[in-house]
């Protein structure tokens, strides 16, 4: 055979030709935690009956303690309703179908719960009575519909093992992906906490607050405003600030937010126009925020292996506030998972989970004093009675408990309600 | 010295191909010698007596060869000869290098091989080596790649005796990868070729080849997906199934230049 060009230019074209030839084979799979969206119809959600018969305490989420009044979130359904007028023996006797929520507060005698993207106000002066006073529809987020005319308020999990075709180039195909859980109300990272009580004092683990007239939410982007000085309004909507946002907490006209890698202030003193004050940038972390006057706040930082805040840091942070906003630590104690917290006088106690229950000497607001690790009890929020000053309400994995607190700081259990 | 030493040579070479001291003259075959200063003589060189040698040219001439003065030489049973002094190797010894590379817009192959062997036949080649590279696969928006060596067992089998020369290859052996995400480990390595080498007037000698390149690689790793999803784990076990231009450069040596290089 002679070499000619036109052999070597045809070897050279068959050679070249085939070099775009791929064909690997084999098997390849993804496993992952799959998100399905789920819908409803908005019409049969927003129609169903506001009071409805006591039920069990399932998963709870938000609880409220007033003298006489337990509330306690049912997370994805309602709210039960409790009387704790003999604090021996709480007894459910309703509960209020809310669907889809997971966030309420409580503001001198009215609830303001989320129920998918709608705000509710709802009358509980009579808690065997209770009425609903306004349902502000779409307040939290436009809805999101399907073909079917169904809004989208959710994704179920479930973790699946899927082939993956190799090579494909079909995956370069743009997907228009969209966390809806950014503009809705996300699950809270406190697994139960306290909105707060009926002397006024706030829980830290809250998404949704009322000051002075008006009504602060905050999903994971999102910090919305409502008017409810007269009839209950939407104002208005920021992105500025703060992202991925978890807790929310009103005092001296700021408002406190704190986010998985911040805690950012706003100034409220307009009320219907909150206006970025400052910030502290944090590690990657579920982190309340307690703030205790205009230049001190305290911050727990949980981490651990879980999705919601994976890492390994875990403090009780002090922080200074400057007049112009910065922050600053001042003082930090390591912890094993701390929760909620909140200041009886001049203690404060945190809850720390399963590891039990820290109380420290804050009668300098900024120089704490740990006192005591009280392993006994298992602690994710705590908050003081409203009218016993002796008596601590304790969020815990097995249920709400009511502890008479001794002269040794010593936790005397009176009630417990399972969960 | 040195003219002592290319008369060893030529004594060693002699005596490789059997002769005896005796008178008999006998026929080296057709050869090519070369000259210290540059001269090239084609022909059949017979055995002399002394130092001079017959050279048969195809002309019908004959010259007589100094052998003090011959320099690298080429014979007939140990090479195919063509024209203009171009030739391939018949009986002896190479070290190929050759790079292959090829992939699509998704995913590249690129591999270097180093091999040594002989000639087992005219035609079939064998040796052993070693090779490097690097490839990468595309799933669900992550790319994985990786990074390997292997050693092989090699064959080649030459289709004809041309100058042009058309082969058929394979390497067969095990891929270890060094580099990649999450854990991974190797495993066989199969590499067939169809290509064509070319002759020339030096020991170098081009060749080209279309190939198929397989090797099979196993791991897992961390990543996402195209969906968004977060916190995704894959597994894999894969053949990489590619097809490759090569490219490649062969050293070759006879028997004789061999001794009369390094022994």
């Amino acid at each position: 055979m002679k070499l000619t060009a036109k052999t070597i230019a045809a070897s050279t074209f068959i050679t070249v030709i085939l070099t775009a030839c791929t064909s690997d084979f084999g098997t390849a799979t993804k496993t992952y935690t799959k998100a399905t969206a789920v819908y409803v119809n908005l019409e049969e959600l927003r129609s169903a009956t506001l009071v409805a018969h006591a039920r069990d305490i399932v998963n709870p989420g938000k609880i409220f303690s007033s003298e006489k009044l337990l509330l306690i979130g049912e997370e994805g359904y309602g709210i039960h309703v409790i009387d704790n007028s003999d604090s021996q023996n709480p007894r459910i006797i309703s509960f209020l179908e809310i669907p889809h929520n997971r966030e309420f507060y409580v503001s001198d005698d009215y609830i303001y719960a989320e129920s998918a993207y709608d705000l509710l106000k709802i009358d509980v002066r009579d808690p065997r009575q209770p009425q609903l006073v306004i349902r502000l529809k779409n307040a939290i987020a436009e809805p999101m519909m399907n073909d079917k005319g169904e809004a989208i308020v959710g994704f179920e999990y479930k973790q699946v093992t899927e082939k993956v075709e190799i090579n494909d180039d079909s995956y370069f195909e743009e997907i228009v992906y969209f966390d809806f859980q950014n503009e809705l109300i996300p699950p809270s990272a406190v697994p139960a906490s306290f909105v707060g009580n009926s002397a006024g004092r706030i829980g830290v683990a809250n998404r949704i607050v009322e000051y002075k007239g008006y009504v602060y939410t905050i999903s994971q982007f999102k910090l919305s405003v409502f008017d409810d000085q007269d009839q209950l309004a939407f104002v208005t909507s920021t992105y500025e600030g703060a992202g991925d946002m978890e807790t929310i907490y009103p005092i001296d006209d700021r408002l406190y937010v704190g986010a998985s890698n911040s805690v950012t202030v706003f100034d409220i003193s307009t009320p219907d126009v909150p206006v970025y004050f400052g910030s502290f940038s944090h590690g990657l972390s579920c982190d309340p925020v307690l703030p205790i006057n205009e230049n001190t706040a305290y911050v727990t930082l949980r981490t651990g292996d879980f999705a919601e805040c994976p890492g390994n840091e875990n403090a009780l942070l002090v922080l200074d506030i400057d007049e112009s906003g910065g922050m600053s630590v001042v003082q930090e104690f390591e912890m094993n998972s701390p929760f909620g917290m909140t200041l009886i006088g001049d203690l404060l106690y945190v809850g720390e989970g399963e590891s039990g229950l820290m109380v420290y000497d804050a009668s300098d607001r900024r120089s704490l004093r740990r006192l005591k690790a009280d392993d006994s009890v298992e602690a994710y929020d705590v908050l003081p009675h409203p009218t016993n000053p002796n008596m601590l309400l304790i969020a815990s994995p097995e249920g709400l408990q009511q502890y008479r607190i001794d002269n040794q700081m010593e936790l005397l259990l009176i009630s417990q309600i399972d969960f | 010295m040195i003219k002592s030493f290319l008369l060893l040579s030529i004594a060693i070479f002699l005596a490789s191909m059997g002769f005896s001291q005796s008178n008999i003259v006998l026929d080296t075959g057709k050869m090519i010698l070369k000259y210290e200063d540059g001269s090239i003589f084609r022909g059949h060189l017979f055995r002399g007596d002394g130092l001079n040698w017959p050279m048969l040219l195809s002309t019908g001439d004959t010259i007589r060869i100094s052998v003090f003065k011959v320099e690298e030489y080429l014979l007939d049973d140990e090479v195919y000869f063509f024209r203009k002094d171009k030739y391939q190797l018949k009986k002896g010894y190479f070290a190929n290098f050759s790079w292959s590379f090829g992939g699509g817009y998704l995913n590249i192959t690129s591999q270097v091989d180093l091999t040594f062997g002989w000639t087992h036949s005219s035609r079939l080649f064998l040796g052993a080596g070693f090779g490097g590279g690097y490839s990468d696969m595309y799933l669900s928006s992550q790319w994985i790649d990786h990074e390997y060596w292997m050693p092989y067992l090699y064959g080649r089998y030459h289709l004809n005796d041309n100058r042009v020369r058309f082969f058929l290859e394979g390497k067969a052996g095990m891929a270890f990868l060094t580099s990649s995400s999450g854990t991974y480990s190797g495993g066989p390595y199969l590499h067939p070729a169809f290509g064509i080498s070319f002759a020339s007037n030096s020991r170098f000698k081009w060749h080209i080849a279309g190939s198929q390149f397989l090797v099979n690689v196993k791991g897992s790793f961390e990543g996402w997906d195209s969906m968004g999803n977060q916190n995704v784990t894959y597994k894999y076990n894969v053949w990489y199934n590619r097809t490759l231009f090569q490219i490649g450069l062969s050293y070759i040596i006879t028997k004789s230049q061999l001794r009369k290089n390094f022994f």
